[in-house]
């Protein structure tokens, strides 16, 4: 299999989508014609033509509004957002509409769609090109929420969001669109959602990450194990539904551990995740769960770097917890 | 466009009306329509009007906490009912849109237990009263943000273009809705696609309380359709003959791939916005006592009359026929049974995720 | 049969009405869904429908009155040969009236636990600070945690305290099969507090030995003359007064003696005020009560304080205030025998004293020639956190130096 960057395993992923299901289409602006303004789309309009690979008017309410309609109707839309930021007009059409189809109409009609954003800072977007907002998505009963931070697992997540029967938001960690060069495995290679990976094994600690800070993560971690220190690191990589089982497993068997994501901090994904360590391991804990987020600004332009959980930050929260 | 076979103008200064109020054929083009159908209309239009008293008293009766009262736009709804071909073709109905569900076939019974929330209700009691949804005639199920309907409207006529089927898709609002973003992001879609949907405005002059010149400063709604490079129709929508030829009509070009149009059925609502308004306090009584004298039964009636296709005793007959079938309606969606608590964790997703599980023991 | 007609909720968030004007009077038919009466909320004014067809008997609410929705506002008698009932037993089956099986609301058990008896010096200590993982382990231990002392800041309780805690434990001892040999006593009061201390300042302290000897010829010479002239101010003269004096010289030149460790404030506390415990031998067991300032003091202030403290003592009647507040101790086991100890540092001081009898005993003196002198052993703990050997040494050889030249005092 192909040696691939993030993006360039999402374009072959929606391009092994569409041929193995014609119901599936990729909607979205600059999506056809350009391939994309990241290139996610690359390719696909050459290859399936406009029936397939629509340009829309630049509404992320008409977007996300026409991909529930067409996933009403029997097709298996992927609709693409420019940047996460840009989804709140669409919003509505996430929560009101495509979230709670299925529920309202007691079974009768459902919204199996996709909506995929690239997410995160880090590329000198500043407010509006750089933010994390999946504590929205996770906070709607009938979304589900994934978030890779590796171009196997964007592949073999977007591969089941959109076999799902249920809308499904995929944030894409953009910073590590190119960043990173992984070979994909053979096959169909599907990963299930709720499913998350160890991505190394310690005993000290467990730091637990997901998206673009979970490069910084391992950062931290590989500086443990210089100086004798060992981390388990958990990648979540699906957040609703969560492997809720193998964080408290992991947490439960050395007591400490620290929660690592770069949207701000107050009410974010990572304070359902100590909640639910608290509530759920208490008696193993010996630390409260730290959690290192972003600040709660809106993300500067300026103090892009600042602004996210860099390893010093991470380890100064790691220190807390070995101390405590 | 299609040019031979249309009839019917868009952007006409004044509403397109083919009865007068004293029953008078107005139109220059002769009229033929079967008179079963003629007499359905009759037959539709009083079973809504009689249904939106029923749901009324049992609302004052506490058995149904909402009802959003329809009297009025029963030539429109109903119209359009018949315009569309029932369980081919997909609708998005809008809250007040219980005359258009019950013409098109949906059982009375099933109507009164959503508004109950009994399990005769075929979206399992989910929501407030009149937010139904029935599969069975591709029709979306209603949902309270105003406007939001409208793209997913357009994404199915879109789809049944990409698909090359011959259905068309009815999505169907208040003014009001068209002041939301929304309705520009969808029709402006729509126009772009050339998708096979027409817009239905009911424009009953009032979004609650909020009359028509706070809501646009347009002269009227179908004049926006320009914008969208489709075809506007301003239509008396208490005419149902007018109503009927029009919609047929944008539904026929929709089908046969000449794209979308936008269809102004102008309508006066006679209830108040729901249970829950007070219309005494932004109307006064004459102008709603002005618009009953138009009653838009009453002016099908004197039609029927000059058509020789009705009279007292039959309407009478007519008339204890429906009260008697939607009494046992509402009886049957009463004695249904309220909907399970434990139905309130069923179909958040496809299969219960573990969480819900576990919050389902916690009842 | 009667039925009552209530006032339904009318729209949301409506919580009553007022009668406006009653269409049917007392005494009158009615059909079903007939108007009834009308009524005015603050939402909607509507007329109400009879849900009974019958005969009104009672209209329960006048017009012009204000009621509650859900409250009664009429009776009907329903006719006998009314449309069939609905099978609800004349409860209209409203989905929004509450229904007879609504949950009663369960009362909240509270689970008080037990309340802990915390020993005399713990009181103070409101809460105990300790990581969860702690607490459970204490709980499965079947360790106080009121009893460990906590590695963490502000004396928080880690998992770690507990395993040190329970390894110095006892292990318990399985039942004996020579029960009817043995005689179980009850650890309580004094004694519990003993324990707890004796153990505490065994764990907390690195308590090392220094032992020396003192020719104490000239003091027991000294005291001879000095026990007639306090006595006939009535007071009883022992060497402790003296050995008192003499141990503030040498603390005075040492003053490390004389300190205690703050851990919390990672300190070394030097006390420039000399307060000396002294311990006393009760029949409920040792205790410890502190003069006070005994550079200050002299001699016959002393014995006498001395003796007050130790009658106090032996009958119980000491005040926590008699027993704080010591810089350095003196243990006196000489009158009960033994060479030399090793004497248990009194926490948070630094060192403690041990005094043992004066005893005759043949010494090579300088020429070379044996003599019987009066000699005594000193033992002293010292907490080596604080204390080297040398220091200890140090000062040991200055006290000795004091007390085989007692005169060396008047300076």
């Amino acid at each position: 299999m192909a040696t691939v960057t993030m993006v360039q395993a999402i374009a072959r992923t929606l391009d092994e989508e569409m041929a193995r299901d014609e119901r599936v289409v990729v909607l979205g602006q600059d999506v056809g014609k350009r391939g994309g303004v990241f290139l996610a789309t690359d390719k696909l309009f050459d290859k399936y033509g406009p029936d397939r690979v629509i340009d829309t008017p630049l509404s992320e309410a008409a977007i996300i509004g026409a991909a529930v309609g067409m996933a009403v109707y029997g097709l298996r839309p992927v609709a693409e957002i420019q940047f996460a930021d840009y989804v709140y007009p669409g919003f509505d059409q996430l929560v009101s509409q495509a979230a709670k189809l299925r529920y309202r109409s007691g079974g009768q009609f459902h919204a199996p769609l996709v909506v995929r954003m690239p997410a995160g800072g880090g590329v000198k977007g500043g407010h509006h090109h750089s933010q994390s907002p999946e504590a929205h998505f996770v906070h709607t009963p009938g979304l589900k929420v994934v978030y890779p931070a590796t171009p196997a697992d964007a592949r073999g997540l977007l591969k089941t969001a959109i076999r799902d029967d249920d809308p499904v938001v995929v944030l894409e960690p953009k910073r590590l669109y190119r960043a990173v060069k992984e070979t994909l495995p053979d096959g169909d290679a599907t990963i299930p959602l709720g499913q998350a990976v160890t991505r190394r094994q310690g005993g000290d600690l467990v730091m637990i990450s997901y998206g673009g800070t979970m490069s910084e993560t391992l950062k931290a971690a590989e500086a443990l194990h210089q100086q004798g220190i060992e981390a388990t690191v958990i990648d979540l990589r699906s957040l609703l539904p969560w492997d809720k089982e193998a964080v408290l497993e992991a947490v439960a068997q050395c007591g400490r551990v620290v929660l690592i994501n770069e949207a701000p901090k107050h009410a974010s994904f990572m304070s359902e995740v100590a909640a639910t360590i608290s509530e759920e391991v208490l008696d193993a804990l010996e630390a409260p769960p730290l959690r290192v987020s972003g600040f709660d600004t809106p993300y500067p332009y300026a103090q892009d770097r600042d602004y996210l959980p860099g390893v010093n930050r991470i380890l100064r929260a790691v220190q807390k917890v070995l101390d405590y | 466009m299609i040019t031979d076979s249309q009839r019917f103008q868009p952007f006409t200064p004044k509403p397109i009306s083919l009865i007068g109020e004293g029953g008078e054929w107005l139109a220059p083009f002769a009229f033929k329509l079967p008179d079963e159908l003629l007499q359905r209309f009759y037959r539709d239009m009083l079973a809504s009007r009689l249904l939106d008293e029923r749901l009324s008293t049992l609302q004052r009766l506490g058995k149904v906490s909402f009802i959003a009262p329809v009297a009025g736009h029963e030539a429109a709804q109903v119209a359009l009912a018949h315009a569309v071909t029932a369980g081919v073709d997909w609708l998005f109905p809008y809250y007040r849109d219980s005359a258009l569900v019950l013409a098109l076939g949906i059982p009375a019974r099933e109507i009164v237990a959503q508004s109950m929330a009994t399990k005769a209700d075929p979206n399992k009691g989910r929501q407030m009263p009149a937010h139904f949804g029935s599969k069975a005639i591709n029709l979306f199920a209603v949902a309270s943000p105003i406007a939001s309907h409208l793209a997913p409207a357009v994404g199915t006529a879109i789809s049944i273009k990409l698909t090359g089927s011959e259905q068309v898709v009815i999505a169907s609002f208040g003014e009001g809705a068209t002041s939301e973003g929304d309705f520009h992001a969808a029709i402006n879609f729509a126009g772009v696609q050339g998708a096979p949907i027409v817009f239905v405005c009911q424009n009953n002059r009032y979004a609650i309380s909020v009359d028509y010149h706070k809501q646009t400063a347009a002269e009227n709604i179908a004049a926006k359709a320009v914008a969208y490079g489709m075809p506007g129709y301003l239509v008396d929508g208490m005419d149902v003959l007018a109503s009927y030829f029009v919609l047929h009509e944008a539904i026929a070009r929709a089908r046969a791939g000449h794209g979308p149009a936008l269809v102004e059925l102008q309508v006066y609502r006679y209830g108040p916005h729901s249970s829950a308004d007070d219309d005494a306090r932004y109307r006064p009584r004459e102008e709603v006592e002005a618009w009953r004298r138009r009653d838009p039964l009453k002016r099908l009636a004197r039609f029927l009359e000059r058509c020789g296709l009705i009279s007292e005793s039959w309407e009478a007959e007519l008339r204890a026929e429906l009260s008697e079938q939607l009494a046992q309606a509402a009886k049957e969606a009463e004695a249904a049974g309220p909907v399970p608590t434990d139905w309130l964790f069923d179909d958040v997703y496809a299969e219960p995720l573990p969480h819900l599980t576990a919050q389902r023991a916690e009842l | 049969m009667m039925k009552e007609v209530l006032l339904p909720e009318l729209a949301e968030s409506v919580v009553e009405g007022e009668i406006v004007k009653w269409l049917v009077a007392e005494g009158e038919a009615v059909q079903a869904d007939q108007p009834l009466v009308e009524v005015m909320t603050d939402k909607v004014t509507v007329e109400l429908p009879s849900p009974y067809a019958g005969v009104l008997r009672q209209q329960l609410v006048k017009e012009g009155q204000v009621v509650a929705v859900q409250a009664p506002i009429a009776l009907i008698e329903e006719a006998a040969s009314a449309e069939p009932e609905e099978p609800d037993e004349g409860e209209s089956l409203s989905l929004f009236k509450p229904s007879a099986d609504d949950d009663a609301v369960p009362t909240v058990q509270v689970r008080r636990a037990a309340k802990v008896a915390l020993p005399p010096q713990a009181t103070g200590v409101h809460r105990v600070l300790a990581v969860p993982a702690a607490r459970k382990l204490a709980r499965e231990l079947g360790v106080e945690l009121a009893q460990v002392r906590g590695s963490g800041p502000h004396g928080r309780i880690r998992v770690e305290d507990i395993r040190a805690f329970s390894q110095a434990l006892p292990v318990a001892q399985a039942p004996s099969v020579h029960a009817e040999r043995e005689e179980r006593l009850p650890l309580r009061g004094l004694r519990r507090v003993i324990a707890k201390a004796m153990l505490a300042s065994h764990q907390q302290t690195v308590r090392t030995l220094h032992v020396d000897e003192a020719d104490v010829s000239g003091l027991v010479a000294l005291r001879g003359k000095l026990k007639p002239l306090a006595e006939a101010q009535g007071v009883k003269l022992t060497y402790l007064p003296l050995i008192m004096k003499a141990v503030v010289v040498a603390l005075r030149a040492y003053p490390i003696l004389n300190a205690s460790l703050d851990e919390a404030a990672g300190e070394i506390v030097i006390k420039r005020y000399y307060n000396l415990g002294v311990a006393v031998a009760t029949e409920a067991g040792l205790v410890v009560p502190v003069i006070k300032d005994v550079d200050q003091k002299g001699i016959l202030a002393l014995a006498q304080e001395l003796s007050a403290l130790a009658d106090k003592a032996r009958d119980g009647k000491l005040a926590p205030e008699d027993i704080k507040g010591g810089s350095f101790s003196i243990t006196n086991v000489g009158s009960l025998g033994g060479l030399f100890s090793f004497p248990i540092i009194n926490v948070p001081e630094a060192a403690i004293l041990g005094v043992h009898t004066i005893k005759k005993r043949p010494v090579v003196m300088p020429d070379d020639s044996i003599a019987a002198r009066e000699m005594l052993y000193l033992s002293l703990s010292f907490d080596h956190r604080l204390i080297d050997g040398a220091e200890a040494a140090n000062f040991t050889n200055h006290l000795i130096s004091l007390l085989e030249t007692p005169e060396a005092l008047l300076l």
